[in-house]
């Protein structure tokens, strides 16, 4: 019997407690074949969701932390000489795995992100004379504190804008607090047992590709994607057109997700904001004034009207 | 944007108003508003409408008028509450360069309290309160006491006319027709007449367009507004409603299917309406 995204999610679930939205966006993001970044406070599972996602997967799974002293070579791999041999060996970095772990992405220098993220659109990575391509699916999964910022490098737009979707998490209410201490206080978290192999995931994305997306849901993404560019004193540059074509298959990947061969409103605007929130610049007067870019993108998308 | 590319005006009036300021319930209003800028202004985008989430939307009409040195924009909603009680409005909202100061600035109007008036009832706050809040029905079961006497009065006065008229034609004998007293026709239509309608429309022609049309009616007949996506509205249906969540699931799906999958869906929808509870 073949798997489905919903045995994913529902093992996925058996293991986190809460995070239900961050469960949905790593599934969206490995059905819509693109890379995440989660952003939230320490201690609330955002290792542990891209651990459970490669166990439930079967997927290889590397994690690299990062940090200021971190080179490419560190990631991507480098040619060691060996002297019997007399010649010089490949041996290719953490990055090559089914899903990465890019732990505290932003930590890294400008060098090292961008050889993180050539990787990422590439799809392989080059050492000396030689291209690796990199193995399929490959997924990125980077975390980001928001609160700690000494002695980071802020992820450039350009660069945010090659991941498909900004997962934010947050913390647990109080009746799923009491739940991971009832369940985990005294023992390891397990990770999910595998329900589905890597060439499920390859047949969703296939699945996903063929979903309906009807011509009015197209505008309607348009219209979205617009609301982001107006005039306001709170942005300086709205999303790009990748925007748009990253929430067309993050809707049809929600869809797929949900059983259905059609693309629903619901579906766009459920994926909007985490698709949005990354791409948009904003002034400091957003802050200053006391709103956050969330408010703003809640905003924007509310006010156009749905087909 | 940046704040170079935002329109340069000078704002002399920005307001905001309803008419009527107190509406009924279920009964469309306009919602008003006025820019008024110094010198000629061909078009203005950037106005920024308060959220309407407790208003269903209407219409949506924009000009503008140009007189002695002015342009003034003028914006009418038309809009209609589906619940009695206060909605209080935010400011409608303008970014623009102020062409004095040169600085980027967001204007705002006046803020809007809508009290509207209507048949729920609410917890009383005084004994006023209960007055206020009983005299729509009070009215009525006057006007229904009144109705009957009347009826009775005009029963009572043709009895004794035909009893006057057989006494001196006593040949004639007239037929007692019963005359059923008909229902007085309401102002608009029910909830289940609008469905059964709406229904019929669907089995005539059953083409993707229809199955359009006859969405939009049922999500304005749950008081949907043109922002709130399917999931917006079964998160606020009331109890009343509820019957209809199959109906409007099935709507959803044949709005938005595949073409092959579309007379499959339009089948749904048919037995959704029937469903519906009478």
């Amino acid at each position: 019997m073949t798997a489905t995204p919903q045995d994913v999610e529902r093992a996925l679930k058996a293991s986190i407690v809460g995070q239900d939205a961050a469960i949905e966006g790593l599934l969206l993001a490995a059905i819509a074949d693109g890379h995440a970044l989660l952003e939230g406070p320490p201690g609330i599972a955002k290792t542990l969701a891209c651990r459970a996602l490669a166990a439930s997967l079967d997927a290889t799974f590397k994690r690299i932390q990062f940090t200021p002293d971190l080179l490419p070579a560190d990631i991507v791999g480098t040619r060691i000489f060996d002297q019997q041999s007399a010649r010089f060996d490949t041996v290719l970095g953490p990055i090559v795995a089914n899903i990465v772990l890019a732990d505290e992405i932003n930590r890294a220098p400008a060098k090292v992100q961008s050889a993180l993220l050539e990787a990422m659109q590439e799809r392989q990575v080059t050492i000396g004379p030689e291209s690796h391509a990199l193995p399929d699916p490959f997924i990125v999964l980077a975390t980001m504190n928001p609160l700690d910022n000494d002695g980071t490098y802020a992820l450039p737009l350009a660069q945010m804008d090659r991941f498909l979707l900004k997962i934010d998490l947050g913390y647990p209410n109080v009746e799923e607090e009491l739940e991971i201490i009832e369940r985990y206080a005294f023992a390891q978290t397990p990770l999910p047992q595998t329900v589905a192999a890597l060439e499920d995931v390859r047949r969703w994305r296939a699945q996903a590709r063929a979903i309906h997306v009807d011509r009015k849901l197209h505008r309607y993404i348009v219209e979205l994607v617009a609301a982001t560019r107006q005039p306001s004193p709170y942005v300086l540059g709205g999303a790009s057109p990748r925007a748009s074509l990253a929430l067309v298959n993050c809707a049809r990947a929600r869809a797929l997700l949900h059983g259905r061969d059609y693309v629903e409103p619901d579906d766009i605007r459920s994926v909007a904001p985490a698709v949005l929130r990354h791409r948009i610049a904003f002034t400091h007067r957003l802050v200053l004034e006391g709103l956050s870019p969330s408010s703003w993108i809640d905003r924007a998308i509310l006010g156009v009207p749905v087909p | 944007m940046r704040a170079q590319n935002l329109p340069r005006l000078t704002v002399e009036r920005f307001t905001l108003s309803a008419k009527p300021v107190s509406p009924k319930v279920g009964r469309q209003f306009s919602l008003r508003i006025v820019l008024v800028v110094r010198g000629y202004v061909r078009r203005i985008d950037n106005v920024t409408l308060p959220i309407l989430s407790q208003l269903a939307l209407r219409g949506d009409e924009r000009t503008i008028a140009h007189a002695r040195g002015t342009s003034t924009y003028r914006e009418t909603l038309q809009v209609r509450a589906n619940r009695a009680g206060t909605i209080d409005l935010a400011p409608a909202t303008l970014d623009a360069v102020d062409a004095r100061t040169g600085q980027a600035e967001q204007y705002s109007s006046n803020p809007l309290r809508i009290v509207v008036r209507g048949r729920l009832l609410r917890p009383f706050a005084s004994a006023g309160g209960v007055f206020e809040t009983l005299r729509p029905v009070l009215a009525r079961i006057a006007l229904f006491i009144v109705g009957v006497v009347a009826l009775v009065l005009a029963l009572a006065v043709a009895t004794v006319y035909l009893l006057l008229r057989r006494r001196r034609r006593p040949e004639i004998v007239a037929p007692s027709v019963p005359v059923p007293l008909q229902p007085e026709p309401g102002p608009t239509q029910t909830r289940n007449e609008r469905l059964r309608d709406a229904a019929l429309v669907l089995r005539a022609e059953q083409t993707r367009s229809v199955v359009r049309s006859v969405r939009v009616a049922v999500r304005a007949l749950v008081g949907a507004s043109a922002h709130e996506t399917l999931a917006d509205v079964l998160a606020r249906l009331p109890d009343f409603d509820l019957d209809l969540v199959p109906l409007l699931r099935a709507l959803e799906r044949a709005a938005f299917t595949t073409d092959e999958d579309l007379p499959s869906a339009i089948q749904s929808c048919i037995r959704a309406f029937a469903e519906v509870r009478e």
